[in-house]
Order: structure tokens, then sequence, then C-alpha cells
């Protein structure tokens, strides 16, 4: 419940990483998450699967911005990425690390 | 991020029903082709009934490697059946990692306990027909062991806690396994059934470990060494499951097949495997009705690679008769006596040469209806009045 009142700044400056038991499997322009814990299925975009992809537990979120905005000209927003990590906890198939 | 749903249920047609048993069909060999890539991108052409095809996909455990297939080949199925399949593909693979690590105990534990252990059926052919064995969904850990050393095999399985039940009743001790035994293992509780004979005596061929052909094939689980039948025994005993007449019919089965044909091509002796089995070309004619196989195979079982993939309406071409299914009758079949009987005694041509190597013509056709299928009924029958 504390992580979903996480405002914008405390999220960019936490630490995330997939929960034990998320799986996934790239499936055309999509990336499909299954948590093995409920069975639940997620599917996420090209953005929302590059940000899934840094998320190692080591990074911060500004970290993962930084690294996106210097690899992709149009890549995505602070917001837009903050945004992602609330949904993913959310679903709860992230754990701040 | 979307959440996944579930397609909404519709009443499925004969087309729809055709596009989906055509679609299963082609994915029915692990190999991939040219020629079933040009069939299966022709196939999603069509319009694909959702509901319909999410519930074949289950019933005939086809999505892991339906997902894997058109991975290789590049194909994007629409979203929603690109969702449904990757989805299966991971949970299976999922599943499979966790069975896996008990399988490979079992092994250790009897090889430890100096008895010899044959793994059967998906528990064996996931690894050996497939090329990851999370394509291949399956039940129960099946195992054979030698017979008159229950207790042994017993102690052995407990001390990595799967506590077993002996057969005790005389129908019990007639049965060519254990009463089915359940494990919790991480998390999930894993179904074993012990065998003392590949086959039951229903499909008429008792099959101890000591009487079968060496040597067993051999695969390793996280470095664990598995012992599987040898690949033509596996490829006999596995056609003669199309006749079970009181078991799910799954496309799964021809898959199995395929894999372990082109897998182990070039361990198995063609020439001998048709001595044994003579009919075995028969089966092999009947997948080629629904998936392309390779020349080279076609060559060893001396069948025509040109043949065509035929129309042979997969999803309802199977034995429709009594008593098939029995635990599902009601639900899943619920036939007009007069159509029962009809399905019971004139089985469908493409599954009668499946089930017992006919070929549709005449003569198979007698043969089929007045020899076969009357024995097979017959047997199934006897067997399974006794033991229910």
């Amino acid at each position: 419940m504390m992580e979903d009142r996480m405002n914008d700044e405390s999220v960019l400056d936490a630490v995330f990483a997939p929960i034990d038991g998320v799986v996934s499997e790239q499936s055309g322009d999509e990336l499909i998450l299954l948590n093995t814990a409920d069975q639940s299925s997620y599917y996420l975009n090209g953005s929302a699967a590059l940000i899934w992809a840094l998320l190692d537990g080591e990074r911060s979120v500004r970290a993962m911005h930084g690294i996106l905005a210097e690899a992709y000209e149009d890549g995505p927003a602070a917001e837009e990425i903050v945004a992602s990590i609330q949904e993913f906890v959310s679903a709860g198939v992230v754990r701040r690390a | 991020m979307t959440r996944a749903r579930r397609p909404a249920r519709r009443a499925a047609g004969g087309d729809a029903s055709a596009v989906v048993g055509r679609l299963l069909g082609l994915a029915a060999n692990p190999l991939p082709s040219p020629a079933q890539r040009q069939l299966l991108a022709d196939v999603f052409d069509a319009p694909l009934d959702a509901a319909l095809f999410e519930e074949a996909l289950m019933r005939h455990r086809m999505g892991p490697l339906l997902h894997w297939l058109l991975k290789q080949h590049g194909l994007q199925p629409p979203r929603l059946v690109a969702r449904m399949l990757a989805s299966l593909y991971l949970t299976y693979r999922q599943k499979v990692a966790a069975r896996d690590a008990f399988v490979a105990d079992m092994a250790g534990a009897l090889a430890a306990a100096d008895i010899e252990v044959v793994f059967l059926k998906g528990t064996a052919l996931c690894h050996t027909a497939y090329a990851e064995p999370g394509l291949r969904p399956m039940d129960d850990i099946d195992l054979l062991v030698p017979r008159g050393i229950d207790t042994r095999v017993a102690e052995a399985l407990a001390s990595i806690g799967l506590e077993t039940r002996l057969p005790e009743t005389r129908a019990e001790r007639l049965w060519h396994h254990w009463p089915l035994a359940a494990a919790q293992r991480s998390g999930t509780i894993q179904f074993v059934e012990v065998h003392t004979s590949v086959l039951n005596a229903r499909l008429g061929r008792y099959a101890g470990i000591d009487t079968l052909q060496r040597p067993f094939q051999r695969f390793t689980i996280g470095g664990t060494p598995v012992l599987a039948l040898h690949p033509e025994e596996c490829l006999i005993t596995q056609s003669l499951r199309f006749r079970h007449l009181t078991d799910p019919w799954r496309v799964l089965l021809i898959a199995d097949m395929l894999g372990l044909a082109m897998r182990e091509f070039e361990r198995i002796d063609w020439q001998r495997l048709r001595r044994m089995a003579p009919r075995i070309r028969q089966v092999f004619r009947a997948f080629q009705d629904v998936t392309p196989l390779d020349p080279t195979l076609c060559a060893a079982l001396g069948l025509d690679p040109a043949q065509p993939v035929g129309d042979v309406g997969l999803l309802d071409a199977r034995y429709l008769g009594w008593p098939v299914n029995i635990s599902l009758q009601g639900r899943d079949l619920n036939l007009p006596k007069g159509r029962l009987a009809l399905e019971t005694l004139l089985p469908d041509p493409w599954w009668s040469r499946l089930a017992y190597g006919v070929a549709p013509g005449v003569l198979g056709k007698l043969e089929c209806r007045l020899l076969r299928h009357p024995v097979n009924l017959t047997q199934q029958l006897v067997r399974y009045a006794y033991h229910s």
C-alpha cells in the first residue's frame, strides 16, 4: 500500500526489481509477462518492455531514464517511465530492491 | 501494460472448426519446414474463431508448440492469438522446470538403490521429441520399473518424499501401473504413475522392462542421466495409443511421434521398425494428411513425399463411439443413440488409419470394421468393465 502512494520523485530515486516467478516471452511487438504465482498475464508494448528490461534491482529509475534518453532520441519521458513502474508495482510484478 | 482477458465464447461453425483443425494439424510436426511455414501462413489468412481455437488448443495441448513453431517460422498471428500462445508457452515452460527437478530426483534415488528405471510417455518425449521440454504439456510423470521389487521401489521413492501405495486388490495388481501417487514439489503437486509394463492389456502389448528393446535412449536433466524407451519401441507403443478408446484424443500424440522420428532418425533402423510394426507406415501416412512430412522420413517409410496435406476435419476426425472418454461422456459428447451406435460400429476412416494402420480402401475398411475395431472394442470394454 505504501508503494501505491509513491510520488514521482520517490519513484525516480527508487530501485526496483522483478519479483521472483515472473517470466517473459517476446511475441511480435509485445513482451508477455506471466506471474507464475497467480498465473496472471500482462502485455507490454515496446516502451514498457524497454523499461522492464532495465529493471535489474541495482539501478534507480532515474538512471534508467538516463540510459533510455541516451539510447533513444524519442525514448520514454521520465513521467512515462514512472507511470510504467507504478503499473508494474500495482500489478505486483516488481518489488523495491 | 494490458491485463489478460479471455475471449468471449461463440458457437463454432463447420468452417471455423476446419480452420482450427487444419492449424493444429499443421503444427503437429515439431520439425519446422518451408512447406509447413507456407501452409501455416495460408491458414492465418482465414478468420479464426478465437474461442474455438482456445478450446482446441487446451484440449489438444498444442499451444506451446504452435507458439514455438510460429516463432521459428517468423510468422506473426493475430494479436489475441499470439498472446494466448505466448501465455501457454510461458505457463508450461515454468511447469516443466518444477517437474523435471522431481524427475531427476526420482531417477537419482532409483539409481542409488540400483533399480533400473525408464521414463515413459510425455515425461521422456518432452526431452526426446522436442526442441524444448516445455513444448510438450503433460499431466503425470510415468516411470517403468522391474516387476517383483515393489517394496524396494517404494522405499527408494519414499526417500525423496514420494509416498506410493502398492497395488492391493486383484484388479490393481492386474493393472499396468500402481495407484496414482502425488507429491508436493516447489509449490506444485506432481502426480506419478509407477508402471510395471509400458501399456495396458487393452492395447494388447504387455511390455515389462526386461522385454524391451535395448539400448534405452538416454538424456540428461541437470546432469542426471535419465533413460527412455528405445526410439523404435517408443514409436511402436505410441502408435498403439491412438486406438485407446477411453483416453482423450490429442493432436499432440502426432507431434510426439513425428518429433521423435526426426530427432532420432539416424538411430532408428527403419527397415527393422517396419518389420516389427508393418502397420506403422499407414499410421505415418495418416499423419501426412494433416502436416507435411520430411522427404527423408517419407523415403524411410516408403511414402510419397509429394502427397499433399489433406483436409481431414481434424477436430472431428476422431473416434466418437462408445465408450470414448467415458469420464467426459455427457459433457464432451452427448450423441443421439443412433449416431452413437453408428460411430461405434463404423469409426471415422482417417481415425481408423491412424489407430489400426489400415488403408482406407475396400479391403482396409472391411479389415477395420470386421476385425480390428471389433476386437479392440471388445478388449477395451472387457478390461474397462473389470477395472471399474
